[in-house]
């Protein structure tokens, strides 16, 4: 029997005898004619290229065929061939035939048509689905190049392998396998895969059993990559916004085609709940709803999506929501309306928090208005009751100055100064009295509890002497005076000189009259610098409720405007302002822009800080001063104000700022205040994107942490320059 | 020797100078003023005090955990009652986040402790604490009276 009896198609071909020349099918059989659809009739040789889709394959099947000589075997491959009107995919075995000098003269082949198999395990590799084949023991016996590329193991380490090295968790993999043998097929399973390099993708699989039953005889299956689908889901569902996919008819009726939990959580139902529900139905009235569309139609026209709008809602209890939407109009190719997608978030709680704040807010103003009106009221009716008590030891012969400053300056020195005499004599007409106590008939004039009493405030009168408080030692004075004159009061007459009780009666309401009189002044500054502080605090409450007025305002109206607001401190605690602003070249054509109300009241707080916080220069031969300077660098304007006196420690420089605190040494001298001034300030420096800086450094030498002795505070508002006048 | 009182008031010297006088002039405490958190607890570690007053709103002071837990509550500053938070760190150390190291435990009962403060919702915990004297500061409070809580304070230790 010859190889042209075998069923399958036969040939030999004959290497050209020169280069340059093809080769040539001298012989063949009917199974390869029929293969090719060469008629019987047609006499040979062939030429090979009529055989070739592509003209290399030839050259690349010689190449082949020799290193299969080199390694003594036949070659066997799958080539891609033409018949007559076809492609053919051909599994070609070749054995080279050699002339007695072994020199190749051509080669016998057999070739069988394998072109459907080929077609279809060319469509499996490309396709963009992972196809794998299990035997009984579920070992991979079969897997496309999807499949391992999915799984990043190449074919030959992936087949053999067993289908737990695949899945993540076995318990899965076990599940798996039972619910395919229970159900025969199963579809769009969703499983988790460990790639070789760890990483893991979420599949859908979809198996089917072969065989169709008992016994297992394996399975086979195809995945999908479904991670980034997953993920995509993941962030609609876990994203705390409700999202949403309205479908609208040709009618013009929306309906929800699709949405995720929080968008049905706003509703208070689950998404199947809402899906297919007609959209008006969410809305609280069909004003809403056709309100919506409206703007959403002018949003469109205008080629913009509708954002931040805000609609009334019903849940399922029929409470109401108020909504914001995101929303934008689909369309298809012919450029109608086919629905929309958007975002919904639940802003009810905001909207009813933003209502009690508003509230709050005209509440607070109101009774801060009120407070002022006190603050005003009293310190009017103190005006009148501190020149009852007149004179004013304090004021100077040309009329200026007074207790308020000699107070407002904390000078315990001056203070006393006006004290210590009266104290003096007071001392001694209390000694007089007390030395007459032993004079037969004279104890009589007290029982023995007021004596006691007296011999204690006597006592008593020493210490405020030696008070640094300027508060405590008047406070203290008065307390005294007072602890007296009551027991003048009850004094029983016939037993001491009329003449020394009403010495000490005398002296007693002296000292008691200008110890009040620095009280009133202590109380006066109180509701100056209370009354400075409330508004302060009003306005800053009330800052969102007013109209916004921006306006051009110069850098110098500025400085003018708030030492102007300040001016009355400035005179109750006798501080100069040394103002170098003039010293920085064209200052006066610098020009800011913003809230001329909200600017002054910014930088009027750190001049009322620096005033506040200043200490007297005794033994310096003046009075204290503030120093204002600026400085104009890229675009911006600093205007700092220095003060000489309470130091804030490094610790608290970016403390002070806070809404509501009061720095360590705050309260020194007793400073009241409320710790709003510089928040405050601040707020509004930032709302001109601008800022506030603080910075404090002490003025001696040695321990930076002596914060007995005085520090240079710097309290500077720094704002962007909007304009340069010509 | 006269009986030693703290009083634990950042406003003592300033806003309240007016019931000082009336302690002074008495001439019968040896009175110490604290006026923030951690120059409370300085003064409650060098010695022991008789009867000890107490306002609920302070400063922190100088003390890094004092200023911690200020910031700590700085969005709710309502909350930051460092006073509250130094009866708790004596009498309730379970409550608070605050550690009192080399106070000396012996002479801190809370029945020398007095509370003067504004705020007005702390009876149920001071209760608790068995901190048997709480005053409310407003605009009719008589100046004499931390003298009073003083007197109060003492007359109770007697008992």
């Amino acid at each position: 029997m010859s190889p042209f009896d075998l069923p399958i198609a036969v040939y030999v071909v004959e290497e050209p005898a020169e280069k340059g020349l093809e080769a040539r099918v001298v012989d063949c059989n009917d199974q390869f004619r029929r293969i090719f659809g060469i008629p019987l009739e047609e006499p040979l040789p062939f030429l090979s290229s009529r055989f070739y889709r592509d003209p290399r394959t030839r050259e690349d099947l010689r190449q082949e065929l020799d290193r299969a000589k080199q390694r003594g075997e036949d070659l066997k491959i799958v080539i891609p061939l033409q018949g007559r009107n076809r492609n053919i995919w051909a599994l070609d075995f070749t054995r080279a035939l050699s002339d007695p000098g072994d020199k190749q003269i051509g080669a016998l082949c057999c070739l069988i048509d394998v072109t459907q198999e080929e077609n279809i395990r060319r469509l499996l590799d490309e396709l963009p689905v992972g196809i794998y084949h299990l035997d009984a023991e579920d070992r991979l016996v079969e897997c496309n190049r999807q499949f391992s590329e999915m799984t990043g193991y190449s074919i030959n380490e992936a087949l053999g392998r067993t289908v737990v090295d695949f899945y993540t968790d076995p318990e899965e993999a076990e599940e798996f396998h039972r619910l395919v043998r229970q159900q025969g097929t199963v579809i769009d399973h969703p499983l988790q895969v460990t790639k070789k390099t760890g990483e893991t993708i979420l599949t859908s699989v979809s198996s089917a059993l072969i065989g169709g039953g008992e016994p297992y005889q394996g399975r086979v299956g195809a995945l999908t990559d479904i991670s980034k689908v997953e993920r995509y889901r993941q962030i609609i569902d876990y994203l705390p916004i409700g999202l949403f996919k309205i479908q609208r008819s040709r009618q013009g009726i929306e309906v929800i085609e699709h949405c995720n939990d929080p968008f049905a959580e706003i509703f208070g139902l689950e998404p199947s709940q809402l899906i297919g529900q007609p959209v008006q139905r969410l809305h609280a009235s069909e004003a809403t709803y056709n309100a919506i569309l409206k703007t959403l139609s002018e949003s469109d026209q205008r080629g913009e999506a509708l954002g931040n709008y805000e609609i009334e809602a019903r849940n399922n209890e029929g409470d109401r929501r108020i909504l914001q939407i995101n929303t934008r109009q689909l369309k298809n190719r012919k450029g109608e309306i086919v629905g929309r997608v958007g975002a919904a978030q639940d802003v009810t709680r905001q909207r009813k928090l933003q209502e009690k704040v508003s509230k709050l807010q005209s509440l607070s103003g109101a009774v801060l208005h009120a407070y002022i009106h006190t603050l005003t009221t009293l310190a009017q009716t103190l005006d009148p009751v501190g020149e009852f008590l007149g004179p004013d030891p304090y004021q100077k012969p040309n009329g200026i100055g007074g207790a308020d400053q000699i107070i407002g300056r904390g000078d315990i020195a001056k203070v006393l100064a006006e004290l210590r005499p009266r104290a003096g004599r007071l001392t001694g007409a209390l000694d007089r009295v007390l030395a007459a106590r032993e004079e037969p008939g004279r104890e009589g004039a007290w029982d023995h509890e007021t004596w006691e009493r007296l011999r204690m405030l006597r006592l008593a009168l020493e210490r405020p002497l030696k008070s640094s408080n300027p508060e405590v030692a008047h406070a203290y004075f008065r307390e005294i005076a007072q602890g007296i004159l009551s027991s003048c009061n009850i004094a029983k007459p016939g037993h001491l000189s009329r003449e020394l009780v009403r010495q000490l009666e005398q002296d007693a309401r002296e000292l008691g009259r200008v110890a009040c009189l620095l009280s009133l002044a202590s109380v006066k500054n109180a509701v100056v610098e209370m009354d400075s502080q409330v508004r302060a605090l009003r306005e800053n409450l009330t800052l969102e409720q007013r109209e916004e007025i921006k306006e051009d305002i110069g850098v110098l109206e500025l400085v003018h405007s708030s030492v102007a607001s300040q001016a009355e401190f400035f005179y109750l605690r006798d501080i100069e302002l040394h103002n170098r602003l003039s010293e920085v070249g064209d200052v006066s054509k610098w020009v800011v822009r913003g809230s001329r109300r909200d600017l002054v009241r910014a930088l009027g707080n750190l001049l009322h800080n620096a005033i506040k916080y200043s200490w007297s220069r005794a033994g310096e031969g003046s009075r204290p001063w503030i120093e204002l300077y600026g400085t104009f660098i890229n675009g911006t304007v600093s205007i700092s104000i220095e003060n000489w006196g309470v130091p804030i420690p490094k610790d608290e420089e970016s403390l002070v700022f806070e809404f509501g605190y009061r720095g360590r040494f705050s309260a020194d001298r007793n400073r009241a205040g409320t710790g709003v001034g510089l928040h405050d300030s601040r707020e509004v420096a930032l709302g001109h994107r601008g800022d506030v800086k603080i910075h404090s450094r002490p003025t001696y030498s040695g321990d930076p942490e002596d914060y007995s002795r005085p520090f240079l505070t710097t309290a500077t508002l720094i704002l962007p320059i909007f304009r340069k006048e010509n | 020797m006269l009986p030693k009182v703290l009083w634990i008031e950042d406003g003592a010297e300033t806003e309240l100078f007016n019931m000082l006088a009336p302690i002074y002039v008495a001439g019968l405490y040896d009175l110490t003023i604290a006026a923030d958190a951690s120059e409370a607890v300085e003064k409650l570690r060098a010695m022991e005090f008789s009867a000890v007053i107490v306002d609920i709103r302070l400063p922190p002071g100088r003390g890094k955990e004092w200023i911690d837990i200020y910031k700590k509550y700085q969005e709710n500053r309502d909350a930051a009652r460092l006073g509250l938070h130094l009866l708790r760190a004596l009498f309730a150390p379970t409550t608070t986040p605050i550690h009192l190291e080399g106070v000396d435990r012996e002479w801190v009962p809370s029945s020398r402790f007095a509370v003067f403060s504004v705020e007005t919702d702390l009876k149920e915990e001071l209760k608790d604490m068995k901190i048997p004297i709480y005053e409310q500061k407003n605009a009719k409070t008589p100046r004499t009276m931390v003298l009073e809580i003083i007197k109060r304070i003492l007359s109770h230790g007697e008992n």
